[in-house]
């Protein structure tokens, strides 16, 4: 048994390796480019300048959000799918980052503009939808393809939602067409720390919850029988993934395919068993995200577009090859 | 040993089981068999508790399930429910999987879980298995791994619903073998069957359901000479022995 264990750490080495690289690339380049002595001089030996403090205040807390986002997102995903038994669930097509989008906008049109106030409002509102799903899905049986549809549906409503309060209160847009793609170009340390420490609180608690989710996924009445409070647990991962993706929704704006891509991604290099699909799926998550964000930086340099742009025209035909490759051999389906 | 003592239950307010008692002894296959919709799928969720009892009672080993905990459930009653999902996951993961009641938080394997995985899956035949993912193996042979998750859980009741369901006659066969291996044992088996042949061959006590009830218990020849097959199904069942047992047959 668990003779696959050399290859899924030579996997997860890899995608560390493209982790801790794209994130050197995010630090070095950009309008000025610095070479990885500097970084190393202005961050660790405590130089000052305005190269140091464009590191400091704004390539640094770029790098993490990408890091940070990319990992909560892919692995929100990678929860909805096992919790849901839907391979097409993930934050952006279920409304629960439309839900986190609510809550940032109805905070803006409050007036409060505090990072914890804004990370605390996207939270609720991933929350909200994300129960609104979930009884859904208990009312209508759970049936696969009714749970998106429904979910597809909450989205507009929320989305709807959510541009009236724009409209209503333009003050509110303080990040309007940035927030409706995603991107980090306005991303600061404000905004960023509080969601990050619910990120990390997140991870850590669902690193400790592996077997539950495998668990879960097995079916109400397997998972009933082996002695696992199903519903309790279903709630427990609800919540981790609404707080993931709404931590993510917070500074990054509402990124959509990342959720989707990267778990489904994932399943294929390393199987459906928790304890490899979440660290895989939230490491190559951070790489891929920060790497669409570089590229946004640096292809129409020095004009930027937001990353949820770059992803959606990567990611899309990237996504849609997955599946029409797949097509010969489902098994996931 | 399971004891049922005039066990009322349904979904909703909507009464299924109307009263319904019966003793599955240790060391027996006790078989249930009854029309489409009389309620077998319910009695076997209601032993398990994933259908709260209305009124009546359940017990094994003399301790009610309504009173123990969903851990303290799992390690006496394993259950094997009829449509399963089929994880995308190893053969060896899901037999795994029937360790989790003997795990505390945070719930990692050990090394005996896995020593108890290893010999159960080798005693079912299926070792060679472990690492193929389940949805890549026959209806057999999932069948097989399931019940050997169910004897990694280590529990002395084992339920089983459609056991046999879309498996051709020579894998039914080789799972009645393992069932009945499975009661030599000592476990205390029960089931629901759709195949009565199959049921009266390889039952100690068979419960027949109607609307809800019991309406006949015994051995598989007092259920043949009952003559309640003729009125649920419209046909008799006869037997005959040649030398190596009880043979049953319609009686077209």
């Amino acid at each position: 048994m668990e003779k696959n264990n050399g290859r899924f750490w030579f996997l997860i080495i890899c995608a560390a390796a493209v982790c801790i690289l794209s994130a050197l690339l995010s630090f070095c380049l950009g309008s000025i480019n610095f070479t990885p002595k500097q970084i190393f001089a202005a961050l660790i030996q405590g130089e000052t300048g305005a190269c140091v403090n464009i590191l400091k205040y704004a390539r640094l807390p770029r790098t993490i959000a990408c890091l940070a986002a990319g990992a909560a997102l892919s692995v929100a995903g990678a929860i909805l799918q096992n919790v849901l038994s839907n391979n097409l669930a993930s934050p952006g097509v279920i409304g629960v980052n439309a839900g986190a989008g609510l809550g940032v906008t109805l905070c803006c049109a409050s007036g409060i503009l505090s990072g914890w106030a804004v990370s605390a409002s996207a939270f609720a509102g991933s929350v909200i939808a994300t129960m609104i799903i979930t009884i859904f899905a208990g009312r209508t049986g759970a049936s696969k393809t009714t749970v998106v549809l429904g979910g597809v549906a909450l989205n507009s409503i929320l989305n709807a939602f959510r541009e009236s309060v724009t409209t209503l209160r333009p003050d509110s847009a303080f990040m309007s067409s940035e927030f409706r793609v995603g991107g980090f170009s306005s991303v600061s340390y404000v905004r960023l720390l509080p969601a990050a420490a619910l990120i990390a609180i997140s991870l850590i608690l669902l690193f400790t919850l592996f077997n539950e989710l495998d668990v879960v996924a097995l079916g109400d009445e397997t998972a009933h029988s082996v002695g696992l409070s199903v519903r309790r647990y279903r709630i427990i991962f609800l919540i981790l993934s609404a707080s993931l993706a709404g931590a993510a929704v917070s500074f990054a704006g509402m990124l959509s395919f990342v959720g989707l891509i990267v778990p489904h991604l994932s399943r294929r290099v390393v199987g459906n068993e928790s304890r490899r699909l979440i660290p895989f799926s939230a490491l190559l998550g951070a790489g891929f995200l920060t790497l669409c964000d570089l590229a946004a930086r640096m292809i129409f340099s020095p004009y930027e577009l937001p990353v949820g742009i770059i992803m959606a025209i990567i990611g899309g035909p990237a996504f849609a090859f997955i599946l029409i490759r797949r097509k010969g051999g489902r098994r996931h389906g | 040993m399971v004891e049922i003592k005039n066990l009322k239950a349904g979904y909703g307010k909507t009464e299924i089981l109307s009263g319904i008692s019966l003793t599955a002894e240790f060391g027996e296959i006790t078989t249930v068999i009854g029309a489409n919709g009389c309620g077998k799928s319910t009695l076997l969720k209601a032993i398990v508790g994933l259908i709260p009892a209305l009124s009546g009672s359940i017990r094994v080993e003399g301790v009610l399930v309504d009173n123990m905990s969903s851990i303290e459930r799992a390690k006496k009653i394993s259950y094997l429910p009829q449509g399963k999902n089929i994880p995308d996951i190893s053969a060896g993961r899901m037999v795994l999987h029937g360790r989790f009641p003997y795990l505390s938080y945070p719930r990692k394997y050990r090394k005996v879980d896995f020593a108890v995985v290893e010999n159960v899956m080798e005693q079912m035949g299926i070792l060679h298995l472990a690492d193929k993912p389940l949805s890549a193996l026959s209806g057999g042979m999932r069948q097989k791994v399931y019940i050997a998750a169910a004897l990694a859980q280590e529990t002395d009741v084992i339920i089983m619903d459609e056991p046999t369901t879309y498996l051709d006659i020579g894998r039914q066969l080789s799972l009645s073998k393992t069932v009945k291996g499975l009661s030599e044992k000592g476990k205390t088996i029960i089931m629901v069957l759709h195949d009565i042949l199959l049921a009266l061959k390889i039952s100690d006590k068979i419960a027949v359901m109607e609307n809800g009830i019991i309406s006949v218990c015994g051995t598989p020849r007092e259920i043949m000479e009952s003559g309640i097959t003729e009125k649920i199904y419209g046909v008799s069942i006869k037997s005959i022995d040649d030398g190596c047992g009880t043979q049953y047959y319609y009686d077209i």
